[in-house]
């Protein structure tokens, strides 16, 4: 019995030592760990646009399980964090470190298991990558540390990823790049409800998930009381007025209008997707404001997690009123000859995901810069098929604003639906930004 | 001794599994690493071109990008680069380009050509209209835009010919979907399309100088979704005719189109019905070949469900697709293959025209397709074709488009060019959506390749001229190709098998102004160029 408190009392005062030491890891080393996880991030913006079925509900789902793991991964060496493994449904972190370890190479591994994982159907080219960078870090780190602590940190590292995953599989959205469209659901048949449209004639995306387990239990009741308008035939109702609202936008020649639908329109297969964009804007910005690894850490997993609660709740919703697309009432009502400027996606209208998104993500922002920061994305600059012109924001709201009215300057959806998703995506924002803490 | 034999048995086995697969894709290895980086309904052409912009003869291609870049691939003696910066052809971004199709337009030596896109503004790419790239001096191109001539719509394909025969040759526009509703039943559900589509438009070239838009005037501002044409002298009468396939036909009512030119006058004649060219389908491409050794040009026509091997014999269009097993109706049980390039050309230069169609899923309301629908490949032998895609090496699932037949590497064979588009069906996961180089690996036989150029009062391109090869009592018929497969366009040079011949015995050369040149004893493996003037000269290869 004695013995046994002897070895309890050590091994404790092993692991306050430990804990005492991973505090007081270099500033170095936690830059040089910030390095990896952001470094991870550009990759992760590659692989959505090069994976296949990464469509936004699937890419959001994976950003939030990357910048968990990049948050855990290096949040004993953070004394100001605190582990979230308690706030979020159904994830128990039992790994904790008790070894000498470089958390650049933890970094490094949790990030890297994840990321193999979560873009599973990467090509081949993109897999051979992802294996040169991960080795190119490790390489680079390994040799300021023994053989044992590499050794370690890279098993500890894929350990903590593992119980991650473990979690991420049962919440329904595991296998969802290989279902996007999955071939029994079939959409019901009203007046009012959403049929498949130009150009693409693809069936119902993501159907179930809104049916997917969210990260913090009470996420949803921030969007129960989140309703359609009424929907009308009639030439004098309120619909007909958001339809012909619709329509004459899409005759200004102002081609503003379409420089901003085109530069958030961030579509499946050719863009990181709405979260890519939002995670590459909080890269740009960490980088600008020179922020720590605690503060990137907090940047980043709130982000990711707000992200993945407002995908699931559109999709909820969305899949709950199943509402028409302007284009299949313009064409059926009013003008048969009318297009949108950007494509119609392949699910209802109401709510708008990126605006949901989008209210979700720059309240997030808000809630760690406030609202006066000048903002200049740059995630476009490198693309030519539209005007990939760096654009500047004096405040996150306005961000937001721009990003919901593109999908109405777009054509594809009615402007009262934008400003009812924009209010309930910045409460599904505010709600993570409370609710989830980070800070000790 | 056991061990031995075995190793050889197991070698022997390779070997024979190695010879027969006609086809490895190079794309990588040739410096052709391209992915296309959007979806499918980013881009519905999908077009390649052939052309040898240097004159250095050996043969570049442009492929088409939809809503993103486009690229010149540069040819440097069997490997390419991305010369599209270095051309000037960057200026093109912001196109919408569905297909490229090449001619000398000005008969200056060089290869100009034209690029089709969806210029509507339908939820991507700009507003424009197409674009004609003149080449100078085989260094650089010059963009003269159609504007002033034909609006900014959605222009899908484009086939070039001299069919006033002035010596100049013309353009032909293909024009697509203005807009598109869907057909719902009295419960909402969608049992069809509601396609309205713009209006086909004809080029006349003025001297190499200018163009006048005359489509109307002349018969052929067809109001049906164009998707394919062909300007082909079709009767044998000197001048060129036109074969025009419409998509979602079943849906617009206006099926495929025969028009005969009647010149010397101003105009065609909408022969559809009475030549039983008037199928209400949906056509994506056109494929000329003798694939019988009759002496006669037939055509192979691609649809999503039946595609259709075409003959022309007394006025009338003849289907032997079924017959010869050609019809590629079904993936499997009632689920339509979508076929998009179905291009004949010979494979082991055995004298006879083998048949490649690229196959591609695209996300259609109606009918049922399948992802699971891959390139097929068929070997003439004799009488019958033997389906031999699963073995051939070009079998891919995905959604290919475009195709392109050259020799790119000089090494006497035909190879494939065949992009690809990048669809979200799970089941490509993990797939590289990439395009296909498929170098043909076949110990191919002799060949004799000839390029037709015409001079004087012969646009230089020498569209429409047909060569007959009689070779051992058999009489093989080909064209020069402007413009084939689905918004494609494959090599100039008609290439003819001899088999173990070492030379070729005879040809003729019918020029579209009624001259005939007589050809004999050409050697094995060359290319000639000849003109119409009846010079003959054998082709640096």
């Amino acid at each position: 019995m004695k013995k046994a408190l002897l070895i309890s009392t050590i091994l404790l005062f092993n692991f306050v030592l430990l804990a005492q030491k991973n505090e007081s890891v270099s500033s170095e080393i936690k830059d040089d760990c910030l390095l990896v996880h952001r470094q991870w991030l550009e990759e992760a913006y590659i692989l959505t646009k090069n994976t296949v079925g990464f469509t936004a509900p699937v890419s959001g789902r994976a950003y939030s399980y990357l910048a968990i793991g990049m948050y855990e991964s290096t949040v004993e060496i953070t004394p100001e964090l605190q582990s979230i493994h308690s706030q979020l449904d159904g994830y128990d972190r039992n790994t904790w470190n008790d070894n000498e370890l470089d958390y650049r190479l933890v970094a490094n591994s949790v990030d890297y298991e994840l990321i193999q994982y979560l873009y599973r159907a990467m090509p081949q080219s993109n897999r051979e990558r992802v294996v040169s960078i991960v080795d190119s870090i490790e390489n680079k780190y390994a040799k300021d540390c023994s053989k044992k602590v590499r050794k370690n940190s890279i098993a500890y590292g894929k350990k903590l990823a593992i119980e991650i995953l473990e979690w991420s599989k049962k919440d329904g959205g595991d296998t969802g790049f290989r279902n996007n469209f999955p071939e029994e659901f079939e959409p019901p048949y009203c007046p009012s409800c959403w049929i498949k449209t130009v150009p693409g004639y693809l069936p119902s995306l993501l159907p179930y998930w809104g049916e997917n387990k969210q990260m913090l239990k009470e996420s949803n009741v921030t969007t129960d009381s989140c309703v359609v308008f009424e929907f009308s035939e009639d030439s004098s109702s309120f619909m007909y007025h958001e339809a012909m609202r619709v329509l004459e936008n899409s005759k200004l020649k102002d081609p503003e209008y379409e420089i901003i639908a085109e530069y958030w329109d961030d579509g499946a297969g050719y863009s990181g997707t709405p979260t890519g964009h939002f995670f590459t804007i909080a890269n740009q910005i960490a980088g600008q404001q020179n922020l720590k690894l605690d503060q990137a850490m907090e940047l980043y997993v709130k982000l990711g997690v707000a992200v993945n609660e407002a995908f699931i709740a559109a999709f909820r919703l969305k899949y709950k009123y199943n509402f028409i697309r302007p284009i299949t009432y313009i064409h059926r009502l009013i003008d048969s000859k009318f297009n949108t400027r950007i494509a119609s996606p392949p699910f209802p209208e109401f709510p708008s995901g990126h605006s949901f998104q989008s209210g979700a993500a720059t309240e997030i922002m808000k809630s760690i810069f406030g609202d006066s920061l000048t903002i200049v994305d740059s995630t476009n600059i490198d693309r030519v098929d539209i005007d990939g012109t760096p654009r500047t924001f004096s405040s996150f709201t306005e961000m937001s604003e721009e990003v919901s009215i593109s999908r109405l300057y777009g054509g594809i959806h009615f402007l009262k639906s934008l400003d009812e998703s924009l209010k309930y995506g910045r409460k599904i924002g505010k709600y993570v930004a409370t609710e989830l803490k980070c800070r000790k | 001794m056991i061990k031995r034999s075995i190793y050889f048995f197991v070698l022997l086995l390779f070997s024979a599994e190695t010879q027969a697969q006609n086809f490895s894709e190079v794309s990588n290895e040739i410096g052709v690493d391209y992915i296309y980086p959007g979806n499918d309904f980013q881009m519905a052409g999908g077009g390649l071109m052939v052309i040898d912009v240097n004159n250095d003869g050996w043969e570049d291609f442009y492929q088409c990008g939809g809503v993103f870049p486009s690229k010149l691939w540069l040819n440097n003696k069997g490997t390419f680069s991305d010369a599209t910066h270095e051309y000037g052809l960057d200026l093109l971004e912001g196109y919408f380009i569905q297909g490229a199709i090449g001619a000398d337009y000005n008969n200056d030596g060089f290869q100009d050509f034209v690029i089709v896109n969806f210029g509507s503004g339908l939820g991507m790419g700009d507003k424009k209209s197409p674009v004609l790239l003149k080449n100078i001096n085989g260094k650089s191109f010059e963009l003269i835009s159609l504007e002033n001539l034909v609006p900014p719509e959605d222009y899908a394909s484009a086939s070039w010919g001299d069919f006033n025969n002035d010596g100049h040759v013309d353009l032909y526009l293909l024009n697509y979907v203005a807009s598109m509703g869907v057909l719902q039943d009295s419960t909402g559900k969608e049992i069809g399309y509601l396609p309205i589509c713009f209006e086909n438009r004809l080029l006349l070239n003025q001297k190499g100088e200018k163009f006048i838009e005359c489509a109307e005037e002349y018969g052929l501002n067809d109001g049906g979704c164009g998707l394919a044409s062909s300007f082909t002298d079709i009767d044998n009468d000197g001048d060129l005719d036109l074969l025009l396939l419409n998509d979602f036909g079943e849906w617009t009512g206006e099926g495929n189109k025969f028009y005969r030119n009647d010149y010397p006058l101003k105009s065609f004649s909408d022969l559809s019905d009475s030549s039983g060219f008037n199928q209400k389908m949906y056509g994506m491409s056109i494929g000329p070949g003798d694939y019988d050794l009759d002496g006669d040009i037939d055509y192979y026509i691609t649809n999503i469900g039946r595609n259709y091997l075409f003959e022309f014999s007394d006025n009338r269009f003849i289907d032997v697709a079924k017959k010869l097993n050609l019809d590629e109706s079904f993936v499997y049980d009632s689920v339509r293959s979508t076929s998009w390039s179905g291009l004949f050309f010979d494979l082991e230069f055995d004298g006879d025209l083998d048949l490649f169609i690229s196959q591609g899923n695209i996300a259609t309301l109606i009918p049922k397709t399948t992802i699971l629908d891959s390139n097929k490949f068929f070997l003439n032998e004799g009488r019958n074709f033997k389906d031999v895609s699963n073995s051939s090496g070009i079998a891919d699932v995905l959604s290919h488009r475009g195709t392109i037949i050259f020799d790119y590497d000089h090494d006497g064979d035909l190879d494939i060019i065949s992009s690809v588009v990048k669809l979200p069906w799970g089941a490509y996961a993990g797939r590289e959506q990439k395009i296909k180089v498929y170098r043909n690996d076949t110990k191919a036989a002799n060949w004799v390749g000839i390029k037709l150029v015409g001079k004087g009062k012969l646009c230089r391109d020498a569209f429409g001229a047909k060569i007959l090869v009689e070779q051992n009592g058999i009489r093989h018929m080909k064209e020069v190709d402007a413009g084939t497969g689905h918004a494609s366009q494959s090599t100039r040079i008609l290439y003819f098998g001899l088999g173990k011949d070492s030379k070729l015995q005879k040809a003729t050369v019918f020029w579209l102004d009624g001259r005939t040149t007589e050809l004999s004893n050409l050697k094995k493996n060359r290319v000639y160029e000849v003109t119409s003037k009846g010079k003959v000269r054998q082709v640096d290869w």
